[in-house]
């Protein structure tokens, strides 16, 4: 039961989203600075609208917001939800003010779906947009990735009860116990793989035979795209524009590294290698990547849709992956998945989609560790059920530490897999109410709600406005693992008490 | 009967014409082998790798990768991004579903690429109205702002006061 919020409870929510729309609002600086030097003008006045909105809206909620305490764990959660909303709007200004969106909800949408990193465009003309816009996008999906705790800690300086927030994006393992030096943990990895990930693209991109300047941008641009499972990319063509394995396999590098914990990230950087052998996730992901490569290899075998063996690997291993580690950089156009990749081909990319990436990382999904535990669980209580009712069955998982399966454990996995199926399957439906071919319209669903971004073809923008607006809800509900919209339900509800 | 398999060997010989990029995606299975011509905007870089190149070309609906030697390719002096409009080519070769030269790729190997139009530069106007919109807002976020901190100093002294 949630206790009426009181003023003081909805001015310190006022606060701190106020100092977060600052935060987002100065990293609009970046594409502006980007933009000028580029003598993209006309962007430059759009992403400084953008700017000076954040700023009145931010300064505007401080001035009748006073601070008034520190967070407390619901209001964490409130501000997470209602952060993403915000973030959405705002971001969506330049985007929709540059013209290369039909409408501002269609500007809201590539908005979200780059915040939730997704990466299901509904930019129009992509090839011709500016520097400026294309960074904007990127850094949308940047902080989509790493957590707006980062942007927390840059703008919020010491604030007490972080933990709401961090909990409210979907995050739970703990680098370090305090949740700030868990965050700039998180940040010091990425820096570190943003610097080699972009030399090894640039260079790529450079031998790839694109100019230097722009190999560094692309490189930047897919770095981040890879890195936090967005699936964004520079050009309207995705990865087929490059033509190049070397990036291809460089980003898939980025994107199976972005899926893995950063705890994990954390250990191994630590020096304990060993980790990776002994983690359930890792162990569930390797199984369930070479179960469904292997199922996709002999359906594309079969139907005779890559001339050779090298050819079969290349593009199936790399869309597998890029499907689930809910990254959704295409190298196949959209048609032909339904053309050619069939019915158990999509089926297969379904489920892994829906599984998703690692916990604690920037995937979305399911979790592979939920559904590591949701089996182990099982076979528990198969065992119990065959054993002697005086017989005490223990069983554990190690996941960065060892952990002792409870029912507690494996019911919060349940929990969080119901409200997954529950969005894929109204996503479904309500594509399907639309007209969509059902196995089109669940592809479509589970691709958005779990924060893949591949694509069969529904997502364009003549798309009806209602499913425009399903889909923004089901990212924003899967990014953040349902804890703080769910939060957020229930502040409403506890506002509206008399 | 000889000039039927004459004329029989014209028609395959013939390039098969597509209208747009969108049907050659949509159908590839139909054109795939075939020869079939394309024509397109330019866009982002032309990728030169050894004697050979890719260009994307774009009819507007989907991108394709076209491989030709760079010999083939005539001088281009726009390619497609924010500030120019791209040259326009008409490429003719033989369209593959799935390459088996390049992974397995949907592209096309080109025979002929005919230079259409030169493409462009293009300014992108600056309306007035966006300025006015920066100016004001930039005014409002000012005071909002001088506002904020007026008000903090004020809460400061007071507090020291106190």
């Amino acid at each position: 039961m949630i206790p009426k919020p009181t003023i003081i409870d909805i001015k310190s929510i006022g606060y701190y989203l106020g100092r977060l729309i600052i935060g987002y609002g100065l990293l609009l600086l970046i594409p502006f600075v980007i933009s000028m030097f580029y003598g993209e003008y006309s962007d430059s006045l759009n992403l400084a609208i953008g700017l000076f909105c954040c700023l009145i809206a931010g300064y505007g909620l401080l001035l009748f917001c006073p601070q008034t305490s520190t967070l407390a764990w619901m209001q964490g959660m409130v501000i997470a939800s209602l952060a993403w909303l915000l973030f959405m709007l705002f971001g969506a200004i330049p985007l929709y003010l540059s013209g290369y969106f039909n409408s501002y909800l269609d500007a809201c949408f590539d908005s979200m779906s780059g915040l939730a990193t997704v990466g299901l465009p509904l930019f129009q003309d992509l090839d011709h947009a500016s520097h400026g816009i294309k960074m904007w996008r990127f850094l949308q999906a940047f902080v989509g990735g790493q957590g707006m705790i980062l942007i927390a800690m840059i703008f919020l300086g010491r604030v007490g009860g972080v933990s709401g927030l961090y909990a409210g994006e979907g995050r739970e393992d703990r680098i370090l116990p305090n949740i700030t030096h868990t965050a700039r943990e998180i940040w010091k990895i990425t820096c570190i793989y943003l610097c080699l990930g972009t030399i090894a693209l640039w260079i790529a991109g450079i031998s790839a035979g694109f100019s230097w300047k722009e190999s560094f941008w692309h490189g930047l641009w897919l770095f981040i795209s890879s890195w936090d499972t967005c699936g964004f990319a520079p050009q309207g063509m995705g990865m087929i524009y490059y033509h190049s394995m070397a990036m291809e396999l460089i980003t898939m590098i980025c994107f199976i590294m972005g899926s893995m914990s950063f705890v994990l990230h954390y250990t191994l950087l630590s020096g304990n290698r060993r980790e990776i052998f002994k983690d359930i996730e890792i162990m569930a992901f390797v199984i369930s990547i070479t179960v469904l490569f292997t199922i996709l290899c002999v359906s594309l075998q079969q139907n005779n849709i890559y001339p050779n063996i090298a050819c079969l690997v290349q593009k199936g291993i790399y869309i597998l992956m890029s499907a689930h580690t809910t990254t959704g950089h295409q190298t196949v156009y959209p048609s032909q998945f339904i053309s050619e990749w069939g019915q158990i081909g999509m089926c297969v990319l379904i489920i892994a989609m829906a599984i998703g990436a690692c916990a604690g990382s920037t995937g979305g999904g399911i979790k592979v560790l939920r559904v590591g535990i949701i089996i182990k669980g099982i076979i528990q209580d198969i065992i119990r059920l065959v054993s002697p009712s005086s017989a005490i069955i223990k069983d554990k998982f190690h996941h960065i530490k060892d952990t002792f399966l409870d029912d507690r454990i494996v019911r919060v996995a349940l929990s969080i897999t119901f409200f997954f199926a529950l969005i894929y399957g109204i996503g479904a439906l309500i594509g399907i109410f639309y007209g969509y071919p059902c196995l089109n319209a669940i592809f479509e669903s589970v691709s958005v709600a779990s924060g893949t971004g591949l694509s069969c073809g529904i997502t364009v923008s003549s798309m009806p406005d209602i499913l425009k607006i399903v889909y923004i809800f089901e990212m924003w509900a899967g990014r953040l693992e349902f804890m703080s919209v769910l939060a957020l339900v229930g502040f409403g509800m506890a506002l509206m008490k008399r | 009967m000889r000039i039927l398999i004459i004329l029989f060997l014209l028609m395959l010989s013939v390039p098969c014409y597509c209208e747009t990029s969108g049907e050659l995606v949509a159908k590839c299975r139909e054109y795939d082998g075939k020869n079939i011509t394309l024509k397109g905007e330019i866009i982002g870089e032309v990728a030169k790798r050894g004697g050979n190149a890719w260009l994307n070309i774009s009819d507007g609906n989907y991108g394709i990768g076209v491989f030709a030697p760079i010999s083939m390719i005539p001088v281009i002096s726009h390619t497609g991004n924010y500030n120019a409009k791209g040259a326009v080519v008409s490429v003719a070769g033989t369209f593959h579903r799935a390459c088996s030269e390049h992974g397995g790729g949907l592209d096309i190997h080109a025979t002929t690429i005919k230079l259409v139009n030169h493409g462009y530069f293009f300014q992108h106007a600056i309306q007035s109205d966006r300025i006015r919109a920066v100016l004001f807002l930039g005014l409002i976020a000012i005071i909002v702002i001088s506002l904020y901190h007026l008000k903090t100093i004020k809460g400061e002294r007071r507090n020291e006061v106190d």
